[in-house]
């Protein structure tokens, strides 16, 4: 039974496990172009989940013909694909910003370790604030 | 339709443009326009409170596009919403004003006109949260608010600001992604994505008694997804740096208004599209007081041991918030309330301690140290007593908007069973006890003999009316406490 429902709902579940494992990257690994393709994944596990919510077996694209023949419930749902273009336009800047903020932390400590640069950004700052005092 | 029904829009639609347009006038120029822009609003968010804020009044929705609601997207406004849109561009436009002077300077004077566009989107994106009636518009603006305030911290571009911005952006990705899996969640089940409709579906499939489960997954998504971006305890741990790394106009704006947008939608979340009850059966509740109580006694012991003058009123921030989150954890009518008066008092607060520390700091040379700040408010006395009226109100001093927040949520927790009652009441007195040591400790220290030199800074006066106003509201918001109340109350009752 239990088999059975994660077989009927396997897209939605593919979605989760790759939200997880986007997040568990995001949060955890140190590299950080790791760390973004881990936001993407997480991103794009959303967007898998909504794309499958909004399908309709059997239903066409939203696109009406030019009689406007064409009834509605032909169509799939077209609610969640306008939500997805939204949330890659958006997930698309965030990355752009995530990489920008990378290469510019690169030249500044050239290392992609968060940790370390965040380490090394403090001792920067004490050494200045000795040199200041 | 009235006239005046059109000013949520039109502000948040002023400052999407206005953001293109500081990008491309010059430093002068951008500097006007954002001022004139934000006094604007500002003044719109007055006569929406004037009119929406009288007893009896409506809240109104208005309709974006050509499509009705449920399909189409809407905007709704009431008295809290009226309140929010004159507290958010008059911090902001305080910290510009005040900040001015370590913008135009040094070595990011050139870039000034980008860091206003930077405030412009973000004050776009925190009136939408207040107006949206949206849930997934909501999303598409909080990504909005943390890439601005992103780069609102980075501005400096300093080592230390790059880090802080780099820990800033992976937490607060880390908590829209979980915000955007729980509105997404919620389109799964009701296939709505307004406040109104969903709260209708969500009553009705809670009467249904299914999907218990999945309702309480939910609730704790959007929760901690909005906790982890509002710098709760125990996902606090990028706030400190992110609020004291950059510029001060950036730690004035980032810890009293981005950190309150975030909790506002929270409230707004709750209240409108759950209801407290469906909150309560998830046991939820117990998660953020939980939270609130360890956040307000381990931001302010943070803050008693640090020796930077910056991170101690950054860590404060995190006890603050505590407060705030103790507010909405004590629930619907009386916690709501308390929640929303911390919040204004808090934002006036905190932007004033930054605002008129950095005067002081820039007295004891730039220095961050306690150790060179000896005697910094006798070189400044008025910024000195600015500060100490923003310390006070912390504390929650008589005078000042803190103690009717403290009185208002220690009132609150007396209505509730006895063991969350004694505990809540017993962490308020502890935690204002911490406080009390911490800013007593800064301010003897600010106030001791000045033994260096005695060098006086240029008083700027636009910087210095700035501080006077953000003063000024924490004692209005303790003198006016009772229609203050009255507004907020009336705002919350046109939530449901």
């Amino acid at each position: 039974m239990n088999l059975q429902i994660l077989l009927e709902n396997r897209v939605e579940a593919a979605a989760i496990i790759l939200f997880g494992i986007g997040l568990t990257t995001l949060l955890l690994n140190r590299n950080l172009i790791k760390k973004i393709i881990g936001f993407s994944f997480m991103d794009s596990a959303i967007f898998l989940f909504l794309a499958s919510e909004g399908y309709i077996s059997g239903h066409t694209a939203p696109i009406q013909d030019a009689a406007g023949s064409l009834p509605a419930a032909s169509f799939i749902n077209p609610i969640p694909a306008g939500l997805v273009l939204t949330g890659i336009v958006v997930s698309v800047s965030v990355t752009a910003v995530m990489l920008s903020l990378t290469v510019r932390l690169y030249q500044r400590f050239h290392t992609l370790n968060l940790d370390e640069i965040v380490q090394l950004a403090r001792e920067a700052n004490e050494e200045e604030e000795e040199a200041n005092d | 339709m009235l006239w005046w029904q059109n000013i949520p829009f039109f502000s948040i639609i002023l400052f999407l443009l206005s953001a293109a347009v500081c990008s491309v006038l010059p430093p002068r120029g951008a500097r006007a326009w954002a001022r004139a822009v934000l006094g604007l609003c500002l003044a719109g968010g007055a006569l929406l409170l004037a009119i929406l804020g009288q007893p009896g009044s409506a809240s109104f929705t208005f309709m974006m596009g050509h499509f009705p609601a449920p399909w189409g997207n809407e905007i709704r406004a009431g008295a809290l919403e009226a309140l929010l849109a004159c507290l958010f561009p008059g911090v902001m436009l305080c910290a510009l004003l005040s900040g001015a002077p370590a913008l135009s300077s040094g070595r990011q004077a050139s870039r000034e006109p980008q860091y206003l566009s930077l405030c412009m989107l973000l004050m776009a994106a925190l009136l939408s949260q207040a107006y949206s009636n949206d849930l997934f518009t909501c999303y598409v603006f909080l990504e909005i608010m943390t890439l601005s305030a992103g780069a609102l911290i980075v501005f400096q571009n300093s080592g230390r600001a790059l880090a802080a911005g780099m820990r800033y952006m992976v937490l607060n990705l880390v908590g829209s992604g979980l915000f955007l899996l729980g509105v997404v969640l919620l389109y799964d089940l009701t296939g709505h994505l307004l406040m109104e409709n969903l709260f209708v579906s969500l009553q009705a499939l809670a009467a249904t008694g299914e999907y218990h489960r999945s309702l309480t997954i939910i609730i704790a998504l959007i929760t901690v997804g909005l906790s982890i971006k509002s710098a709760l305890f125990p996902f606090h741990s990028w706030a400190p740096d992110a609020y004291s790394s950059s510029v001060p106009s950036s730690n004035a704006i980032l810890s009293s208004l981005v950190s309150k947008g975030y909790i506002l939608l929270l409230l707004k979340v709750y209240a409108r599209v759950f209801g407290w009850d469906l909150v309560l059966l998830s046991q939820v509740d117990h998660l953020l007081l939980v939270f609130a109580w360890a956040g307000m006694i381990f931001g302010s012991l943070a803050a008693i041991r640090t020796s930077r003058f910056t991170r101690m009123i950054a860590w404060s921030s995190v006890a603050q918030i505590g407060y705030i989150f103790l507010g909405v954890g004590l629930g619907a009518g009386g916690g709501y309330q308390a929640a929303v008066f911390h919040l204004l008092v808090h934002s006036c607060s905190k932007a004033l301690l930054f605002l008129s520390g950095e005067e002081l700091r820039r007295s004891a040379g730039g220095s961050d140290s306690f150790a060179d700040l000896a005697g910094a408010a006798r070189k400044h006395p008025v910024y000195g007593a600015l500060w100490t009226v923003g310390a006070f109100s912390l504390v929650g001093l008589p005078f000042t908007g803190g103690l009717i927040s403290k009185l208002l949520l220690g009132g609150e927790a007396l209505r509730h069973s006895p063991p969350v009652a004694i505990i809540t009441l017993a962490v308020l007195a502890l935690s204002t006890l911490l406080n009390v040591l911490y800013f007593l400790r800064t301010m003897l220290i600010l106030w001791s003999p000045d033994q260096g030199s005695s060098r006086r800074g240029s008083l700027s006066p636009l910087g210095l009316g700035a501080c006077g106003l953000l003063a000024a509201g924490i004692l209005v918001s303790f003198f006016l406490a009772q229609p203050l109340l009255e507004v907020i109350s009336l705002g919350l009752s046109q939530f449901s």
